[in-house]
């Protein structure tokens, strides 16, 4: 079954060239495609991450898919309902996560915010309680349930914003940059309970981020969109084996900084008192590079990690657009 | 659903009853403001003699003005929407199976219900204190009846101006300039500065069947004048109590095809 089905979707914003009253006199107006004619398909228990640059359209896209906004263009439906249309009828079956843009009661404890949204949506009390009970364990949110909103870090409210989402028991989990801000801990447990929603409910996971490790733990397809327009659409393993495959392997020698340092054929390139290793693991993988770069030299500090998502999206748009490969 | 928004309201007073000093300031602030008005307009009696509006009744119905209408804060509304609407948040309550307008109606009664509450107590007290007891003669079953009818419109009327001219931020991304040229219309042909009563006849009959005159009507419960015209002001009452409605829900469907927000 279809969870989310759009064709030829367009999102154009117009704006006013002219302000004040030459705008009045010189009514013209400027548009911006935010999405261009994209079509996607989503099967229901399908965990999807679509990604792209600061003003890919990403957002845009969820928001037509979540009936905030009017597409210029196209059909959507989404759990066979047109979500503008029929938007609060399909609000009852999507849960939808905004990681800039908090849902839950400032300045009360968690507990209101979740029967708050449990009579929203009109989940019967007993049924909320137990839903609730669950959520609260699944999420690790039973140390601070009672504390107001206000005084949670960023990664315990993060946590609890996707509980809350959660309360209706969704079809559908939209989160838009769930993990933005969040430290590496509180990541990894976000990435963890949301896995475990998707696998052990089916709950359908459309998903849109910056970090390239939710891509990675969470999402078993990535669509690539930009410039409003799809630049790939493959499964997860597959994007890891073609695109994550160079990893940057961060060098802060214990010495000197030596100008020209090679290992195992990879040149380093010296940037801000680090040496920096751009390693190909298709060729080389970093369980052969570091022992080699050991033996090499006497390391002070080292990190690694991936290649960042900007630099893939430039590489799938200035290569692999050609060979684009759509689902549906 | 109505339990829906009922939770809502439940869940503002919550947030809202923790905050006790503001709502001893806003009653205290709502005393002295008539406290003020009752002796201005002591000075204004002592020279001029209404004889149509005695000054205890003019004070009362001033004081029910505040004590009904602005304590309530319906007019709030305006702010939470023109915030929404420039920030984006707006969103998130679009993604909600409720209806985002009503939802912050519910806020704000929520918000400011139990200042509301107090200020019905409190501000006949002092009202009682300051002027003492107005002249009922006129007051009927019928009249008590027709004023709390008055009172639901007025309130329905004003949530649906304010959230209209809310509602205008997505047009102007901020109507403060409109709320506030709106909001000193609405008190002074409203009766939140000067009596109805004390108006020309020609001024209050343009109010009597102009929007600003369900504002008023609340006002005109001690106003012995006002039974005379108990079934026009309600029918005019009953009319722009609608198309304000009908309005509001006009620019809701313009609003709806123009929804920008931030991100993307």
């Amino acid at each position: 079954m279809k969870a989310i089905q759009a064709t030829n979707i367009s999102k154009v914003f117009q704006f006013k060239i002219h302000k004040g009253l030459k705008g009045f006199l010189q009514p013209q107006t400027k548009d911006i495609v935010a999405v261009d004619n994209i079509s996607l398909s989503v099967e229901a228990g399908e965990s999807v991450a679509f990604i792209g640059p600061n003003g890919a359209g990403k957002s845009t896209t969820i928001k037509m898919l979540t009936g905030i906004l009017q597409p210029t263009n196209g059909e959507i439906l989404v759990l066979g309902k047109r979500p503008l249309q029929e938007r609060r009828e399909l609000a009852m079956q999507i849960g939808t996560v905004f990681g800039q843009r908090s849902q839950l009661v400032f300045n009360l404890p968690l507990t209101d915010s979740f029967e708050l949204t449990a009579s929203m949506y009109q989940v019967p009390k007993i049924e909320s309680a137990k839903r609730i009970k669950t959520l609260v364990q699944q999420f690790g949110l039973d140390e601070f349930i009672s504390q107001p909103v206000r005084k949670l870090s960023l990664g315990q409210r993060m946590r609890a914003e996707v509980a809350n989402a959660l309360i209706h028991n969704p079809k559908i989990i939209f989160l838009d940059e769930p993990t933005i801000g969040l430290d590496i801990v509180a990541k990894r447990a976000l990435r963890e309970v949301i896995k475990d929603v998707n696998r052990t409910q089916g709950t359908t996971v459309f998903l849109t981020s910056h970090d390239v490790g939710d891509i990675e733990e969470i999402c078993n397809r990535t669509m690539i969109i930009n410039h409003g327009t799809v630049v790939l659409d493959a499964q997860t393993d597959q994007l890891k084996k073609d695109y994550l495959k160079t990893k940057t392997v961060a060098v802060v020698p214990a010495g000197d900084l030596p100008r020209q340092v090679e290992v195992a054929g990879v040149k380093a390139k010296p940037e801000a008192g680090r040496l920096i290793f751009a390693v190909d693991t298709a060729r080389i993988e970093l369980k052969t590079f570091i022992p080699k770069l050991f033996e090499q030299m006497e390391v002070a500090d080292i990190t690694i990690e991936d290649m960042p998502l900007e630099d893939i999206i430039h590489e799938l748009y200035t290569k692999a657009a050609p060979e684009v490969d759509y689902d549906d | 659903m109505i339990n829906a928004y009922w939770q809502v309201v439940k869940t503002s007073a919550h947030e809202d009853a923790a905050n006790a000093k503001r709502l001893i300031a806003g009653v205290s602030v709502s005393v002295i403001r008539i406290g003020l008005i009752a002796a201005i307009y002591g000075v204004a009696y002592r020279k001029l003699n209404h004889a149509s509006l005695p000054y205890a009744n003019a004070i009362w119905g001033i004081g029910i003005y505040f004590g009904l209408i602005l304590n309530l804060g319906l007019r709030n509304v305006f702010k939470i929407v023109n915030h929404e609407v420039s920030t984006g948040m707006v969103e998130v309550g679009l993604i909600k199976p409720l209806d985002w307008r009503l939802t912050k109606v519910c806020q704000l009664i929520g918000k400011n219900g139990l200042e509301f509450l107090v200020g019905l107590v409190a501000i006949p007290c002092a009202l009682y204190m300051f002027v003492g007891l107005p002249d009922t003669s006129h007051i009927s079953i019928v009249v008590v009846l027709s004023f709390i009818l008055l009172t639901i419109l007025a309130i329905v009327a004003a949530a649906s101006l304010f959230l209209t001219i809310g509602l205008s931020a997505f047009w102007l991304n901020d109507a403060k300039s409109v709320y506030r040229l709106t909001d000193k219309v609405v008190l002074i042909f409203g009766g939140g500065f000067v009596p109805i009563a004390l108006l020309p006849g020609v001024v209050q009959s343009i109010i009597r069947y102009s929007p600003f005159g369900v504002y008023a009507a609340p006002t005109q419960l001690f106003n012995p004048a006002m039974v005379a015209n108990l079934p026009a002001t309600l029918i005019s009452a009953v009319v722009w109590s609608v198309l304000l409605l009908v309005f509001c829900q006009f620019i809701w469907a313009r609003v709806e095809k123009r929804i920008e927000v931030n991100g993307g």
